[in-house]
Parts: C-alpha cells; sequence; structure tokens
C-alpha cells in the first residue's frame, strides 16, 4: 500500500517530534518509572497538534482515519512505547461528551481544553479479561447503579480523570461498561510494578458501593445519543466501515478488532527499532578484525530479524485494511496480526541483543527496554492463546474456547 | 361473539392466574383474528394489558406450544403499533426514511416484518418475513416481543448484545428512535 501525501506528512511531523523531543529523553524518562500525570498531559497536548488524540476535535481524523491510527502506532512506539499506550488509553474521555449531566459538567470543560485522561477497566484480579462475565457488578438502584469490584492492569487509572468499567448490569443481566468519574465517586487506586512499558501507570482499582447515574452507562449512553440524532460515528469516530462491524460483529469486537491492529502496528515499531539498532551495530562493531556484518551467523540473525519484521508488517497492514474496508475477516486477521507480531517481536528484540552481545545486557542501552517492552505485546488486549481461539473459532465456526 | 363479548371474556381471562391465561390465550387469540385494528382502536388499555401479560411470559415456550398462534399475537402487536403510529404525531416525525426490517426469533418458530414508509408516514408489520430487508434482528422472542413493547431499548439491548441485527448501520440507527417511539405509545 502507498500512503497519501497527506498521510506521509502526518507520519513526517510527527517522526520528527519523536525524534527531536521524545527520543533525547526516552532512556531517563522510561527509566524513572511511570510518568506522572502532568507530563502525560503535556505530550498529548504535543500530539494533539500534530493530529494525535482523544478529544473531540482531533479523534474524528485520527481515529476515523485507520491509517493515520496505524502510523501514529508504529512510530510512537518505535520510540516509546509507553507513550502510546498512555495516550491511546484514554480514549473513553471521548464518550463523556455523552455521558449524565453530572459527568459533563466535571469533565467536559476538562476535555475540550485536552485536560481529561481516561482509562479502561476490563481486567480483574479473577478471571482474567472475560468482558462476557466480569465479577465486577453494577446494581440498579433508584437513577443509580452502584458498583463493587476490583479490577487490575488499568493502564492510566492512576491519574485519570475518568474511567469506563466493564461490569456485570444485574438490571439486565448483561455486561456492559460503566463511565466513572473521579471528580464525582473517586476511586482507590495501587499502582503495579512491572517489566515493560515502564513509562506509563497501570493500576489496580478497587470499586467500593461507587455510585454513578444511570445516564453513565454506555448503552444508555449509545441511546441517548441516537435518540438526540446523533449517528453512530458521531459517537466512537471510527471509520464508517469499523462502525459497521458494530453491526456485523458486535460493538466490543469491532472496538477490538481496531485496537488489536493497533498493538499489532504496536509490535512492529518496537521490532523497527530493534532492528535498526542491530543493523547499526552489525556495521559499525568489529570482531577479529572486520565488521561482525560479515560473519555469516549475525548475517542469519538479521535476516530472521528482517524476516520477523516484514511479515508483521505486511500481516499488519492486511488487517488494517480489512479494516477500513470493513470485511467479515477484520476479526480474524486483527487477531491473528496481534498474536503473530507481538510473538515476533519478542523474538526479533531477542536477536537484537544477541547481535549487541553483553553490550545488549546493560541497562544503559535501549536494547533491554526493547526486549521487556516486547515481553508485554503478548499479553494485553488478549493474550497470544486467545488470539489463536478467536483465530480458530473465525476459521471453523467451532469454538475451542472452554 | 359480539366485540362487547369478545372484550368480556378478555377482562375475565385477564384476571385470571398466568397459567390460565396461556392456556385461554390461544382460542383469544383466535377469535380476535380480522378485527384487532378495530379492538386496539376502541379498546386500547384492554390490549395492552394483554401485551402486559404476555410480556410476563415465556415467549419462545408460548409460541413452540402453540406455533399457529404465534401469527395471531403478532397480528395483534403489530394492529397496536399501526393504530399508535395513526394517532401520534410524535412517531411519525420520526419517520424520516423508508426502511424494511425482518424478525426472526432464534429460540422459537416466530418471524415478523416491519416496514416503514416515509412518504405515508406509515409503520406497518406482520408475520412472516420480507424479501430483501434492509435489517435482519435475530434474538430471543421475548427480546423481540420487547423490542416492540418498549421492554427493551433498541439500542441498549443491541449494545448489550442481547440481539443481533444485520444490515447497513445507517437504517439501524434510524430504525431505533421510530421503535422508541412508538414503544414509548403503549399504554402502561
Amino acid at each position: 500500500m502507498e500512503l497519501t501525501d497527506e498521510q506521509r506528512a502526518f507520519r513526517d511531523d510527527l517522526r520528527e517530534y519523536l525524534d527531536e523531543t521524545i527520543d533525547p529523553i526516552v532512556d531517563e524518562a522510561d527509566r524513572n518509572g511511570p510518568m506522572d500525570r502532568e507530563e502525560l498531559l503535556g505530550y498529548v497536548s504535543d500530539l494533539n497538534e500534530l493530529g494525535v488524540g482523544f478529544d473531540p476535535e482531533t479523534a474524528p481524523n485520527f481515529f476515523g482515519d485507520v491509517w493515520n491510527f496505524t502510523i501514529a502506532a508504529e512510530e510512537i512506539s518505535y520510540t516509546w512505547p509507553s507513550l502510546l499506550v498512555g495516550v491511546m488509553m484514554s480514549f473513553p474521555a471521548l464518550f463523556v461528551q455523552f455521558a449524565a449531566e453530572q459527568t459533563r459538567e466535571a469533565m467536559l470543560p476538562k476535555l475540550e481544553d485536552g485536560d481529561c485522561l481516561a482509562a479502561l477497566a476490563v481486567t480483574e484480579p479473577e478471571g482474567g479479561s472475560d468482558t462476557a462475565r466480569p465479577n465486577t457488578v453494577a446494581k440498579k438502584d433508584g437513577d443509580e447503579f452502584v458498583i463493587n469490584g476490583e479490577k487490575t492492569w488499568v493502564g492510566n487509572a492512576h491519574y485519570a480523570d475518568c474511567v469506563l468499567v466493564v461490569a456485570h448490569d444485574d438490571s439486565t443481566g448483561a455486561s456492559d461498561m460503566f463511565m466513572v468519574d473521579r471528580a464525582n465517586n473517586d476511586f482507590e487506586t495501587r499502582e503495579i510494578d512491572k517489566m515493560g512499558w515502564k513509562g506509563v501507570s497501570n493500576a489496580r482499582i478497587s470499586f467500593d458501593d461507587v455510585r454513578v447515574p444511570e445516564g453513565n452507562r454506555l448503552s444508555n449512553m449509545f441511546s441517548n445519543a441516537i435518540m438526540a440524532g446523533n449517528e453512530m460515528n458521531d459517537i466512537v469516530p471510527f471509520p464508517e466501515s469499523v462502525t459497521q462491524l458494530f453491526f456485523d460483529q458486535k460493538p466490543l469486537n469491532a472496538t477490538f478488532s481496531f485496537m488489536r491492529t493497533g498493538m499489532s502496528f504496536m509490535s512492529v515499531g518496537i521490532m523497527q527499532a530493534a532492528f535498526d539498532a542491530a543493523l547499526d551495530r552489525a556495521t559499525d562493531r568489529e570482531t577479529f578484525g572486520k565488521p561482525i556484518a560479515e560473519h555469516q551467523l549475525v548475517t542469519e540473525q538479521l535476516y530472521d530479524m528482517k524476516a520477523g519484521l516484514e511479515t508483521s508488517r505486511q500481516l499488519s497492514r492486511r488487517a488494517a485494511e480489512l479494516l477500513e474496508d470493513g470485511s467479515e475477516d477484520a476479526r480474524l486477521m486483527s487477531s491473528l496480526a496481534k498474536g503473530y507480531t507481538s510473538e515476533t517481536c519478542k523474538d526479533v528484540t531477542d536477536d537484537a541483543i544477541q547481535v549487541f552481545g553483553g553490550e545488549g545486557l546493560k541497562t544503559e542501552n535501549r536494547l533491554e527496554r526493547y526486549y521487556r517492552d516486547a515481553r508485554v505485546m503478548t499479553i494485553p488486549d488478549g493474550t497470544t492463546e486467545i488470539q489463536k481461539l478467536i483465530v480458530g473459532k473465525e476459521l471453523t465456526d467451532a469454538s475451542a474456547y472452554s | 361473539m359480539t366485540d362487547d363479548q369478545l372484550i368480556q371474556r378478555i377482562e375475565t381471562a385477564l384476571e385470571a392466574e398466568q397459567d390460565q391465561l396461556e392456556a385461554d390465550l390461544p382460542a383469544i387469540l383466535a377469535d380476535m383474528e380480522g378485527q384487532t385494528d378495530e379492538l386496539v382502536r376502541e379498546h386500547p388499555a384492554v390490549m395492552a394489558r394483554i401485551l402486559g401479560r404476555m410480556e410476563a411470559m415465556d415467549i419462545a415456550s408460548f409460541v413452540s406450544a402453540n406455533p399457529e398462534t404465534a401469527d395471531q399475537f403478532q397480528e395483534l402487536l403489530w394492529s397496536g403499533m399501526r393504530v399508535m403510529v395513526e394517532r401520534n404525531p410524535e412517531v411519525k416525525e420520526q419517520i424520516n426514511e423508508d426502511i424494511t426490517t425482518n424478525f426472526e426469533a432464534d429460540d422459537c418458530p416466530m418471524e415478523g416484518h416491519l416496514k416503514v414508509r416515509e412518504e405515508e408516514e406509515l409503520v406497518t408489520g406482520g408475520a412472516g418475513q420480507l424479501d430483501d430487508a434492509d435489517i435482519t434482528i435475530t434474538g430471543p422472542a421475548d427480546v423481540l416481543v420487547g423490542l416492540i413493547t418498549g421492554n427493551v431499548d433498541p439500542i441498549q439491548g443491541f449494545m448489550q448484545q442481547q440481539y443481533e441485527m444485520d444490515g447497513p448501520v445507517q437504517k439501524g440507527t434510524k430504525l431505533a428512535p421510530i421503535m422508541n417511539s412508538l414503544s414509548e405509545q403503549v399504554p402502561e
């Protein structure tokens, strides 16, 4: 596929910003652990200027163009995957526009000023990411829902202004999502120290009798917004082809197809960074009187890395094309791409360390960060095992989930 | 049987326990066949009570046990809808596009359809399926009935995956407000 002039300009501007602003600080920033709220908001503001973001003005062009979304996923991850996670995981802030009055009053001015950070709370300490059967429960009480439960691995939770929580809706017996805004309903968080993506906060959240207005139930937000005359694309700023997949493949599955395609490009970005570093090393570093690139076993490693990188990139692009087309195969291919590229990313970053030898093990070099960040990729947004089950189901129409 | 006798019979049946009502309902619906529009117009509260009691039933079991009654039950539902649209400018205001929809229960042999016609400002429906409908809605019978009577909000129900919808998303989002305003007209 060829990028349009506009998409190429978007990528070049983004690359220039990342090279000039993020690259010089990324090693220390990542080493220091999760960026704080003010740091993240600063980057969010910079990225908004470049057309990346979740505020009502930026989101339609960013999430509404599959290629802009995937370019950003790859380019930002090339330099700092944690930054991509911090920005992307704030996307539920978009729904503030359609929430109950008290949430809109508290959060809409912040969203419009670019000061509203959000989080998506799916995974639970018991039961993982089974969105169909969450243990967190929302019970109807008058005009409110009362939420009780625990979520873990919630990106941005520590400093998020609002969180979209997957919970069992006791009033209907179905799974739904609920917007909890911190101005009206605060909650406890506990930071999780982790091996990769160290620049972004992940936390555990406890919801203890947290009350939210019924208008903060996501299905109510959609219903109210559509009754007010909005189209589906006004609510979720995905391309029309992706919102069509809401009908064809269920809303949550279509959202996951979009996110997993982004994750796939994220792996490609990390791989490209590791490959570029290894290639430089192979041509610069000399042993036994010649560059290590002239040793056949190093060449073989470069071959393997390049093959992994390019097959991953092509597979990711195929997933993006199918999303753009609204194809019935989008779910299959996004899961295949996410599963394959995240596993390949582990191998490529591992090979890159091998090319570097002992230098690759030093924490002062980036190779070990690439390796740690790559290791995370196979787990969020559905583990590789889950991707295999989805692909199997899509191929055979037979479920092997249980 | 005169209309008054039929209404009297229905009201008596509605006083009965659920099991007895379910036993009586096939015969009542059969007697109503062909005159549901008129009955709905003249006795909206009684018709609403029938629908209300049917909402409490296990629709799939009832239809499976009384397959011939499924069409008669739908006839009652759709007559009610037709009359409500005729009488309510709020519903007519929502009609700004032609939309055809098929309904298909996945837990019993019940199929129906809905036609929204912009020019005539009409919503009509009935048993059986249309060829080449814009939208197909599939789900449990009680959810499909709930969509029509207002027990299930069309958007909430879809987002919570209580039913599935195939067709253009744009048509679906136009249909939802019409169904919502229809169900708001069902007398309590």
